[in-house]
Order: C-alpha cells, then structure tokens, then sequence
C-alpha cells in the first residue's frame, strides 16, 4: 500500500499537467457524487416566483381605473419582491395599503405584475443565471455532471477493456488470430465514427444515458486496440514471456499477469482519451438532439439552450456555462494524458530538466569568472 | 560411459522458413544433423558463433519450436508423443531454460517472490501459502540471494545482473528440473560475476545431479564448466569430444581458430597460427546446400570440400571431428 502511495506522489511530483488536470477531474466527480448536497436547487426545479412588480409593471397601471395613491405607493415600496402564489401577493398589498382593491384592478395587477421565470441573468440567487424555462442553470451544470461522467467513464471503461483484450490478445497470439483481429481493429477503424454512432443512436430512437455509453465504448476502442497490440508485440518478444511459457503458464494467466501490467501507463491513458472523447461526443449526439431531451446533462442544456434560441434573446450564460463546463472538463482530462506521458516519456518532460541544466551552467560559468578574476588579482 | 543419458538428440534437424511464395518455398536449415547426449551431473558445452544454431537446438529441445526431422528422447521416450497437457507440464517441469539476458529474463513488474513462487504454483508442488513461502526462501538461499526476505520483496530493477541470472536459476532449482538448458548464461555478466554463476550451476550439477547444456560462445568457460564441449558452426556439429582434449587438441580448423581467439595469459606468444583468410561471409545453410559448411573460410579448403559434407570421424574414445583432414 505504502508503494502504492509512494508511486502515486511520484508521479504527481514535478507534473503540474497531472495535478491541474487530477484537481480540475476530481472536482468534477466530487460536485457529481455529493450533487444534492452542494447543488442550490433541483436539476429541472423552476423559480417559483411568479409575481413581482418592476417598473414597467408600475408604468402600465399609473392612473388606471380604481388606482389611488396609496396602492401606487404600496406598489412602489414592494418592487423587486418576488411572490410565488396570488393570494398571498395580492392580500400583501391589501395589507399594507390598509384598504381593499377593487377586483379589476386586482386582475390588472396581477395581470401587469406576472413574472415570466424565463432567463434570469445572473445574480445572487442564481448564480449562473436561469434557463428560459426558470430553472437554475448551476443546478443544473452540477446534477448534469453527474449523467455526463457516467457516461464518460463509463464509455471510456466499455472502450478500454475492449482495447485491451483486443490488442493484448492479438500481439499474444499472433497468426491467423492476430490478422483477424487486425482485421476487425481496420473496419472500426475505417467507419467513420460520429455518423456511425449518429445512425445506431437514431436507431435505438431518443437514447437514455446508458445506450450512449454502449454506443460510444464500442465504437471507439479500435486506434487504442492498435496502440496496446503494437506496443504488446514488443513485449511479446521479451524472455520473459518465453520463460512463463516454459514453465507452463496458462495463456490467459501470461496475457493478464505477465503482460497488461507491462502497458498499465498505455491503458491508463487510453482509457482517459476514450473518456475525453466520450464526453464529447455524449455532448454532440444530445446536442443534435439524439439523446433523453428530458434527462439533464450539458449536453441536453445545450440542446435547450439552442431550441430556446439562448443566444439570439441574449441570455449568454445558458449557452456559454454548459460549453464552458464541458471545455474545462476536457481540458482537464487532456492535462491528466498529458501527465501521463510525462511518466512514459520522460523526454517530454524537458522543461523542468532544463531549467536544472542552465542552473548548473549558470553555476559553472560563475565559478569560471570567478577563478578569472582571481588569477587576473594574482596576476 | 556407463551413465544412463537422461536427454538424448538423435539427427536433430530444424529448418526456418525464409521465403514464401505461392508456389516456392524457401527453407534456412538453422540445425543439420545435430546429435548429442545430457547425462545427469554432467554438461554438454554447446560453442559456436551467433547462427550457428546452438540457441535453436535448445529451443527445440524446451517445445519452443517444433523440429523438422531428427529424434528427441527424454528418458528413453520421444518427446513428440508428449501431447496431452498432463505429459508436457511434467517435461516442462524436468527440462528448463535458462536465458543470456537476465534483464529480459524477469517481468519487471513483479517481484522476486512472483517469479520463483509462479513455477512452484503451477506445478503444484506446494499446497498452502505458508510452505510456498518456507520454499521460496529455501530456494533464495540455496541461490545465494540473501537476506531472502528483503530480496522476495524486491524487482527485478532493483537486482545487479549476477543477482537476476541467480533468481532465474532459482526457478530451475524450484521445480526440481533435471535438465537444465543454459543458453548463454553468463554472457550478459560481468567477467567478475561470471565465476559465481559457474559455481553455482557447478554446485547444481553435483548436489542436485542435473544435467547442464551449457550454450556459449566462450570456450573458456565452456572448459571451466563442461565434462564435453561440441563445437557447432552453421548449424552442424564439427568436432565434439571432452571439454579438456577438445580445447587442449583442438582438430577442426574451425575449432582451432575459436581457440586462437581466446586470449591465454599463459601461453604468451604461442597463439595457433592460422594462415590469413580472406574474410568471408558465414553461409545461410539451405537444405539443398552441399560441402562442408566451413569450406568458404577455411584455409586447407579442397575441391572435395565443397562437393561432400565430410563425415564424422572418431579420433580417439569420445573426440569426434567433421572434417576431410581427419580420414574420411
């Protein structure tokens, strides 16, 4: 456990790449897990406020039939307040007026004062503004995390495991297994992808979260299939290999013990550039509409954000917060690979080593100066 | 020799395809007529330059390759008729490899521990953790790998070259194996660790009465570790015999000229002369190739040699030599 540990903190010392992208990923799957603790409001929860008097609301009623000073003046001092049932907000008026309100007028009221939840911008209440149907867009981001992760690792685990057992098997086995299974890698990876996954998604009708995740695990495995075997048949020619064979090691004991354990970085980063591109791609079907419209994720907010012409009606934040989520989420398991081949290819890594490189040149070209000084002293 | 031969290699013969064509196929006979016997306690020295086939005998020999032609007897049976998984577990167990580069040899993701505990698993030699763990210390000790706990523990990055090579010997000494094929085993060493491996394998040999073949391209320790040494060039067997008249009356030409390369301290100034021979390439030996396979390189070339393949001739009680200088 210790070396695991030890392993662990070696390979985040020195790679920021891997720290900001583990801290932005593991933010992500701490608001997704603990989304009903830390989320303001419910994923598809509208504003409930429904009455609330601004100025146009005042403008409209000045001088109308039955209006006097008094209500005018109540109305005045209630603007901005938010009310979510009739009665309470039209008795709050009585109340405070100290009079009774004539039933018409009490309609127009009502009427003029009705609030429209639609696309709050945003504010203290909502941080992140409204959608048009009154819902909290934060909440929504946060709840939305969590099918959208699901999803994410899920493809990604789906695409990974088939990668593996694909391109360990085949560099293993070799032979006619080999060139079939080449083979199959080839056609997956000849059909172009998105259009594929486009025409199994309209197939299945509006896909829930799940059928996605099958559909874009098994559609995306094949260029990491072709990396593990090329990489594998490497390893396959070691002697230890031969050795385990020799002393009668079953075929699936050498493929799972003696030789995935051997590509464990390739795999880690296969399986978080199959998430990365899962996410995507979750997003793109939802956003085009083959997805659950009803279930929230960033990419069925976009698609709300699209149909309810977000940009067009200048209410940025529905469109721009799930687009930005979903690129900082991106960006945070790109960071995470690119960690990663921090850790396989240390030559990579070049700008830390430079950096100790020119100290030492620094250092040598100070001593130099200085034995020059000195002997020019002596001299 | 009254010694019952535990393995013996009748007329070995291995053949690699070259070329594919559709109608023509094209064969590189890496072993021709190879035969030799292991005794138990002794080794076989096999020495030969790279290609000569000395590695693809032994492979043959541990199920790595299927042979061509020839007959490989293990105990008196054939081991073709091995094919049931029960009878080739139980020659596996007997017959083991060890290989040149220990570095290669160990998964570098497991520990000591994993590579000699695997062997004693699979075989089911032990029945329970505790006397899998009492065995693979034993064996760590008996390898000379101490402390044996600290060293179970470790990886094979963490091991010097003599310490890797000693886990691999370890894992012979786990299964009980009763031949030992040592391809190159201390040719990936240090001259200094060399020795210890060589008495370890030779205190193998004598405590546990195995039987070694030993494959170099080293003549010294070839005379250092084996009772016989056969000399191979180009997958044919030039002259065989013990290790001490073998190095000491060398007869082939090739022979003679392995040994003009290993420098003796000794023997300063005494070099066996051989006259300057243009350098030539070694031949891909085919099995439609006629001659002797080292006429292209050696100096006392005839006609004759590169008509017929010379036979093997007897020169004394075991010392026999391929060669038209020697009868024939």
């Amino acid at each position: 456990m210790s070396r695991f540990l030890e392993s662990i903190i070696r390979f985040f010392k020195g790679n920021s790449p891997a720290v900001i992208g583990a801290t932005i990923i593991g933010t992500f799957v701490l608001l997704a897990v603990f989304a009903p603790l830390i989320a303001p409001y419910g994923a598809l929860e509208r504003d409930p406020i429904k009455y609330k008097i601004t100025d146009e609301t005042l403008e409209k009623l000045a001088g109308i039939e039955g209006m006097s000073a008094e209500i005018e003046a109540t109305l005045a001092a209630l603007k901005g307040h938010g009310f979510e049932d009739k009665h309470e907000f039209l008795r709050t008026i009585e109340t405070q007026t100290g009079t009774e309100i004539p039933l018409p007028l009490q309609k127009r009221i009502a009427g003029y004062s009705r609030h429209d939840p639609g696309h709050e911008p945003p504010s203290r209440r909502h941080w992140l503004g409204t959608t048009r149907a009154g819902q909290d867009v934060l909440s929504q981001l946060i709840y939305g995390a969590r099918i959208s992760l699901l999803v994410g690792f899920g493809a990604g685990l789906i695409g990974t495991v088939i990668a593996v057992l694909m391109g360990v098997t085949a560099a293993y086995m070799g032979g006619k297994v080999d060139e079939l299974l080449v083979f199959m890698m080839n056609v997956v990876l000849v059909i172009p992808n998105l259009p594929l996954i486009l025409v199994l998604a309209a197939f299945l009708g509006e896909a829930g979260p799940h059928s996605i995740a099958i559909i874009i695990g098994v559609t995306s495995w094949a260029w990491g299939a072709r990396v593990l075997r090329s990489q594998t048949l490497s390893i396959r020619k070691r002697e230890f290999i031969t050795a385990a064979e020799a002393i009668g090691e079953s075929k699936w004991r050498i493929i799972v013990v003696e030789m995935v354990p051997n590509v464990i970085n390739l795999i880690a980063g296969q399986f978080v550039g199959t998430t990365l591109y899962a996410v995507l791609a979750e997003a793109g079907l939802e956003f085009i509409g083959l997805g659950d419209p009803s279930v929230v994720t960033w990419g069925t907010m976009l698609l709300w954000a699209q149909n309810n012409s977000a940009l067009i009606v200048g209410a940025w934040w529905e469109m721009l917060a799930p687009a930005i989520t979903i690129s900082i989420f991106g960006g945070g398991l790109a960071l995470l690979n690119m960690g990663m081949d921090y850790v396989s290819n240390p030559q990579l890594k070049g700008g830390g080593n430079m950096g100790l490189w020119k100290k030492r040149y620094n250092e040598i070209q100070q001593k130099r100066l200085a034995k020059a000084r000195n002997d020019k002293e002596l001299a | 020799m009254s010694l019952q031969p535990i393995m013996e290699v009748r007329h070995l013969v291995k053949d690699f395809p070259t070329k594919q064509g559709i109608f023509t196929k094209q064969y590189m006979r890496a072993v021709n007529d190879v035969s030799f016997n292991l005794y138990p306690g002794r080794a076989l020295g096999i020495v030969g330059e790279s290609g000569s086939g000395k590695s693809t005998s032994a492979r043959v020999i541990s199920l790595q390759y299927p042979r061509t032609a020839g007959e490989i007897l293990f105990q008196g049976n054939d081991i073709a008729t091995f094919t049931d998984k029960a009878s080739v577990m139980a020659y596996r167990r007997k017959v083991q490899m060890i290989f040149q580069d220990p570095y290669g040899a160990l998964n570098p993701v497991h520990t000591v521990f994993h590579h000699i505990a695997r062997p004693l698993q699979i075989h089911k030699i032990v029945q329970n953790k505790s006397e899998l763990e009492d065995k693979v210390y034993s064996v760590l000790e008996k390898v000379g790998l101490i402390p044996v706990e600290q060293t179970a523990k470790k990886y094979a990055y963490q091991l010097s070259g003599g310490q890797r090579q000693r886990v691999c010997i370890g894992k012979t000494l786990a299964l009980g194996t009763e031949v030992v094929l040592a391809d190159e085993p201390t040719s990936a060493l240090d001259v200094s660790i060399r020795l210890g491996i060589l008495n370890l394998m030779e205190a193998m040999k004598e405590d546990f009465n195995t039987a070694f073949l030993y494959i170099t391209h080293d003549i010294a320790t070839a005379r250092y570790f084996t009772e016989e040494i056969a000399v191979m060039y180009v997958g044919h067997m030039v002259e065989t015999g013990d290790s001490r008249d073998v190095t000491s009356n060398p007869q082939h030409p090739y022979t003679q000229l392995l040994l003009s390369a290993v420098p003796d301290p000794h023997k300063r100034g005494s070099r066996i002369s051989l006259p300057e021979v243009e350098k030539k390439e070694i031949p891909t030996w085919r099995p439609e190739s006629r001659g002797c396979p080292f006429a292209s390189r050696c100096p006392h070339t005839t006609p004759q040699c590169r008509e017929q393949m010379p036979p093997l001739t007897k020169l004394a009680d075991n010392h026999f030599v391929r060669c038209f200088l020697h009868g024939g």
